[in-house]
């Protein structure tokens, strides 16, 4: 097999690659043919399965030349990329992966879209029908590279007292930051990144996530329903009108300073506790999550409808 | 098949087969050649910037057999890139069965089809 790692050498010397990288290179096909050899391969069986060095040597330089164009691509600047005239807009749309996402109340009366670390050409932004869509583009059919992290950040400036019908956020690993935003209904649906609601005045709120973990402060709600694995959850100075529906697995809950009229909680191990926090109805249930109300008013009255749970303790003072 | 359009496809498959468990190169050629007919040459050079683009790192570890072995382990990145990257190929493949299969799928139907055209 001597004779593929010399031509491989001399592939990689043909297309330019750096001493250090061909001299990577060659120790992992080393490495990778020897262990064909000790599965007992032949020499013909290794070529067939190794294929043509020269393919080999192009297809890993254009991987070095990929990189260098990324760079050059991306602008650190926060920039203003579209304005839309807030007539006829009522729902907001983004589909992302990493992006972190900034969502303000401005008293421009234009939706405004800015980006930090943007590279344009990755990302449809665009209105149709009523909806903005934020989104990037699908990759499969095109060119498939980069998707590091580059620290991308979209703003979105909405007029203040706007009211949406719909915020619909897609995402795997995007924080969200969201503040005085008025909507319908807002819809969440990430993996792990992190969730912040500040000031804001939502009907219908739903959070799909894994391991990211939320704040909401100083916002009102009509309903929420919570889905997660191992998030924590925090609640702070929030009026829920009516229901707060939680089902987790390792995530804490915590709520203080807040009102909920039905909260349902089930969680396999994940603590639920509340601190000035008067839901009118309590269902719980949980596996060995603990469940604690501290609460100074006495005379305010917290009916449990049910209150399950295997090991953990339930204090309700 | 277009060279890309493969390589993207080689791609998906190197990220899933890293999801559960590190592995060494060669166990992952192995591994995706004995399903897909692609050798060496198309998978390497995937590892490689897959690394270099910091969705796997690599450390080295004795064998009970010969020279320690570089393993491949997804890092947090790599498993976002490869969800959304799922998400995109479970669309796309979707996209392309709605078009191949809409007036059925079996041989006779396209046969049919065929027979039938106007």
């Amino acid at each position: 097999m001597k004779t593929f790692l010399e031509d491989l050498r001399k592939e990689l010397k043909k297309q330019n690659l750096n001493d250090v990288e061909i001299a990577d290179i060659i120790n992992d096909h080393e490495e990778m043919i020897s262990q064909a050899m000790e599965e007992g391969l032949s020499e013909d069986q290794i070529v067939e399965k190794f294929g043509d060095p020269e393919q080999l040597a192009e297809e890993l330089s254009k991987n070095a030349s990929d990189d260098e164009g990324d760079e050059t691509e991306i602008s650190n600047d926060s920039s203003l990329i579209k304005t839309i005239s807030k007539e006829g807009i009522d729902t907001v749309d983004f589909k992302l992966i990493h992006e972190a996402i900034d969502i303000q109340a401005s008293s421009s009366d234009q939706f405004e879209v800015h980006g930090k670390n943007i590279a344009l050409k990755y990302y449809n932004i665009f209105e149709k029908s009523g909806t903005l869509h934020i989104e990037r583009k699908h990759t499969m059919d095109i060119k498939l590279r980069i998707m590091r992290d580059h620290g991308e950040i979209f703003i979105l400036k909405i007029p203040k007292d706007n009211q949406l019908k719909l915020m619909d956020i897609k995402s795997k690993a995007s924080d969200i930051n969201i503040d005085h935003l008025k909507a319908d209904s807002l819809e969440i649906k990430t993996v792990s990144g992190d969730l912040n609601i500040t000031n804001s005045s939502i009907h219908d709120g739903q959070i799909k996530a894994i391991s990211g973990d939320a704040q909401i402060k100083g916002s009102s709600f009509d309903s929420v329903i919570i889905s997660n694995v191992s998030g924590d959850y925090r609640f702070k100075n929030t009026k829920i009108e009516n229901s707060l529906t939680i089902g987790s697995v390792s995530g804490d809950f915590f709520a203080e300073d807040s009102e909920a009229k039905d909260v349902v909680y089930r969680a396999v191990s994940g603590d639920f506790e509340g601190r000035e926090f008067y839901p009118k109805t309590l269902t719980l249930k949980s596996v060995s999550g603990d469940i604690t109300i501290n609460n100074k008013d006495k005379e305010r009255p917290i009916e449990i409808k049910s209150k399950k749970t295997l090991s953990g303790d339930v204090n309700i003072n | 098949m277009n060279a890309q359009f493969k390589r993207g496809i080689v791609e998906l498959c190197v990220l899933s087969e890293l999801v559960d468990t590190d592995m060494y190169g060669y166990q992952i050629i192995n591994n995706i050649s004995q399903h897909l007919d692609v050798n060496e040459n198309t998978i390497y050079p995937i590892l490689r910037r897959l690394t270099k683009d910091g969705y796997f790192t690599t450390y080295l570890e004795e064998s009970s057999q010969g020279a320690p072995r570089k393993y491949y382990k997804i890092t947090k990145v790599g498993f976002d890139y490869y969800l959304k990257l799922r998400d995109d190929w479970d669309a796309f493949i979707g996209g392309v069965y709605d078009i191949l299969n809409k007036g059925g799928k079996k041989h006779e139907d396209i046969l049919r089809r065929f027979k039938e055209r106007t």
